[in-house]
């Protein structure tokens, strides 16, 4: 009950909270300079056309009357158009923010088994090899660019052993793709029984994912070691191993202390990782958002930006309120 | 009955990360607690107090010297597991630190129990027990660590060191973190634990007026030795080391009536653990140091029933104070004032104390 009562308390703030950041997000688009209007109509444009335009865009309204409309149309679940894909962005954002969030999510749950237990198993043992591999993996995987990391691992599993399917999107181009339902091709494939599309789905996921994985346990890795190793040097782990207490249940003590810093640092990652992937994004033609919104600031194509601010943002709210639901379930002083 | 605890020339050095230098923490530390008895170990921050406390219950291995529980070394400590298992328990400075936040008190209770291998029912049996000998309600056998006051944190922290019926337990300064209020009920309820139980105390504290009066022996530290060791009563009465007559000096008791008599007074600073003077540790802050002191470490001297002092001029510090029942008086007053035998609304009232 008291966590149903948490959960309403939460979400009448989820409103104000997107209107935020659809204002500043908003003013921040429209001071990037350049023209979207001089842009569509090409460097031939007559002075006249480019007016013309600018009055059937909008764009020479004041700008609180720009946002005022930008808002009415949200209401009536009207993203606006990109004028480079020329369709709406919500069937843009639809079809192409499913992908983001598969490659994300699979490449978070590889960073979170990496990460949790080779943190755990380091603070374990602070002076054995684990400890020390876990050091060095660590730095190396803060100072590794995911892009180019992405880039040796096609070169040895596509180019040179040819493991990997070519980094050419998400699916073969002999398959059909199966009638979205979820927008992931992996369950979507499932949903339709497809095997094939389904082997073809994962194998194109496997190299994003490793590199996105690897590169962000990094982080998870540094995150659950320096907690544990807190927490096992606490009076309460020392007292369990003076007790004699076996090891084992005195680490899952102590895991169970240092998981609410652990799931922040998770937490922040996926919602970082919706934008933060689109260098890998590139690298693998995977259509996903990132790659969408970034076209759309190159070119002043800006309710596509907007429309993946708003999702991006959507995205980051659910994941923090599930953040505070397991909270709620790890923490009994949160739910007191 | 047999003594329960002798430690045997304990030394403790720490290697310094990067050099050859060594932190002398204990350097040659004897003593003998016998069962029901409470020892208190006193001395400044950094005296090594701690660190004795660590080596018996195994936090710490110790570099030299050896610790015997009844007949059992604890260097062998993996050989007696079976018999020595809850026999040795430990109560933390910090009651916030030492419970486990996300574990019901009842769970953190029973926890010292799970390796005795005993059966649920008298593990609850025995859970619910230690509650009521901490006088704590029973319905906060399900609460949290953070639901309760630090003086209720420490009776839980009491509570999950008497679960397991120890014959010794180690006390790292339990009341240090508390307020006074909170302070005296902890220090009565150690005491009647111990009449019920006759549990022998390690009393490790800096605070000497609470060592006064829940210690029936005291040893001093000085920079990882024990420079005097005996009755509580007759150090504090009459203090042999001139370490002790100075340390003794620097309490203050809660009572203006209640002033500590003495002409000892340390110069200058604390020599640092790790270049160790070649004779007494004192000499270069003691007021009686002779040339002796300088090149001789003195020895220990039995100068009374189980009252060993290391100093070459012991006779000349005891004389030079008058003797004072001051802490007598002090123990009295409290003991009055605990014992609750003055009826509601007297104020307890302060004689002058006789010197």
């Amino acid at each position: 009950m008291r966590i149903l009562a948490y959960l309403a308390k939460r979400l009448v703030f989820v409103i104000p909270q997107l209107l935020g950041i659809v204002l500043v997000s908003f003013l921040l688009v429209k001071s990037i300079p350049g023209d979207p209007a001089v842009l569509m109509l090409g460097p031939t444009a007559t002075k006249e056309a480019i007016a013309a335009l600018r009055q059937q865009l909008g764009l020479d309204q004041p700008l609180y009357i720009q946002f005022l409309i930008y808002v009415r149309n949200l209401m009536h679940g009207d993203l606006g158009t990109s004028w480079q894909t020329t369709r709406p962005v919500l069937d843009d954002l639809y079809q192409r923010f499913p992908a983001t969030i598969e490659l994300v999510t699979f490449s978070l749950l590889l960073a979170i088994i990496v990460g949790v237990t080779l943190g755990v198993l380091a603070a374990r043992n602070p002076r054995g090899w684990i400890a020390r591999v876990s050091d060095i993996y660590g730095l190396s995987a803060g100072a590794l660019p995911d892009f180019w990391f992405a880039l040796v691992l096609i070169f040895v599993f596509y180019t040179v052993l040819g493991w990997a399917p070519a980094p050419l999107g998400r699916l073969d181009v002999t398959i059909i793709p199966p009638s979205p339902m979820t927008g992931a091709l992996t369950i979507d494939t499932l949903l339709a029984g497809d095997w094939q599309g389904f082997h073809s789905a994962c194998a194109h996921l496997v190299l994003p994912v490793l590199t996105l994985g690897l590169v962000n346990a990094g982080p998870i890795l540094k995150m659950t070691q320096s907690t544990m190793e807190k927490m096992l040097e606490s009076d309460f782990s020392r007292y369990e191993v003076l007790c004699g207490v076996p090891q084992n249940l005195v680490v899952r003590h102590a895991l169970r202390n240092a998981l609410p810093s652990v799931v922040t640092i998770i937490s922040v990652l996926y919602g970082f990782l919706i934008g933060g992937a689109v260098l890998v994004e590139i690298v693998f033609a995977w259509g996903g958002a990132g790659q969408y919104a970034v076209q759309g600031v190159l070119n002043a194509d800006i309710y596509p930006v907007l429309g993946f601010v708003l999702f991006s943002a959507i995205f980051s709210l659910v994941v923090y309120i599930v953040v505070d639901l397991i909270y709620f379930l790890l923490d009994p002083r949160i739910s007191n | 009955m047999s003594t329960v605890l002798t430690i045997d020339n304990l030394y403790k050095h720490f290697p310094i990360a990067g050099s050859k230098q060594v932190v002398q923490a204990i350097n040659g530390v004897s003593l003998t607690i016998e069962p029901g008895e409470t020892l208190g170990l006193v001395g400044e921050s950094g005296s090594g107090k701690t660190t004795v406390g660590r080596c018996i219950v195994g936090l710490i291995e110790p570099s030299a010297g050896t610790i015997h529980f009844r007949d059992a070394d604890l260097a062998l400590r993996q050989r007696h597991k079976r018999e020595l298992a809850g026999k040795i328990q430990l109560v933390f400075q910090e009651p916030n630190e030492s419970l486990d936040p996300r574990r019901k008190i009842g769970d953190t209770i029973s926890e010292p129990l799970l390796p005795l291998r005993l059966d649920r029912e008298t593990r609850r049996r025995r859970t619910a027990d230690a509650l009521r000998l901490v006088r704590l309600q029973p319905d906060l056998l399900d609460a949290y660590p953070s639901e309760l006051s630090s003086g209720q944190q420490q009776r839980v922290g009491i509570a999950r060191a008497m679960v397991t019926e120890p014959e010794l337990v180690v006390l790292d300064e339990p009341t240090s973190a508390l307020d006074p209020t909170a302070r005296a009920e902890i220090i009565d309820l150690l005491r009647r634990i111990q009449s019920e139980r006759h549990t022998a105390y390690l009393f490790i504290s800096h605070d000497l007026s609470t060592v006064r009066f829940i210690s029936h022996r005291v040893a001093v530290m000085y920079l990882g030795m024990i420079v005097e060791q005996g009755s509580a009563e007759t150090v504090f009465n009459r203090p042999q080391h001139p370490y002790s007559s100075g340390l003794l000096s620097s309490v203050m008791l809660p009572h203006p009536h209640l002033k500590i008599e003495s002409s000892v007074s340390l110069k200058g600073e604390i020599p640092s653990p790790i270049n160790l003077p070649k004779g007494c540790f004192l000499a270069s802050r003691c007021p009686f140091v002779i040339d002796r002191c300088r090149h001789e470490m003195p020895p220990a001297e039995t100068v009374g029933e189980r009252h060993t002092v290391h100093c070459f001029r012991h006779k000349d510090v005891a004389a030079s104070v008058p003797a004072s029942d001051t802490f007598n008086v002090f123990m009295k007053e409290a003991e009055r004032i605990l014992g609750r035998t003055v009826p509601s609304g007297v104020k307890p009232s302060l004689h002058q104390p006789t010197t």
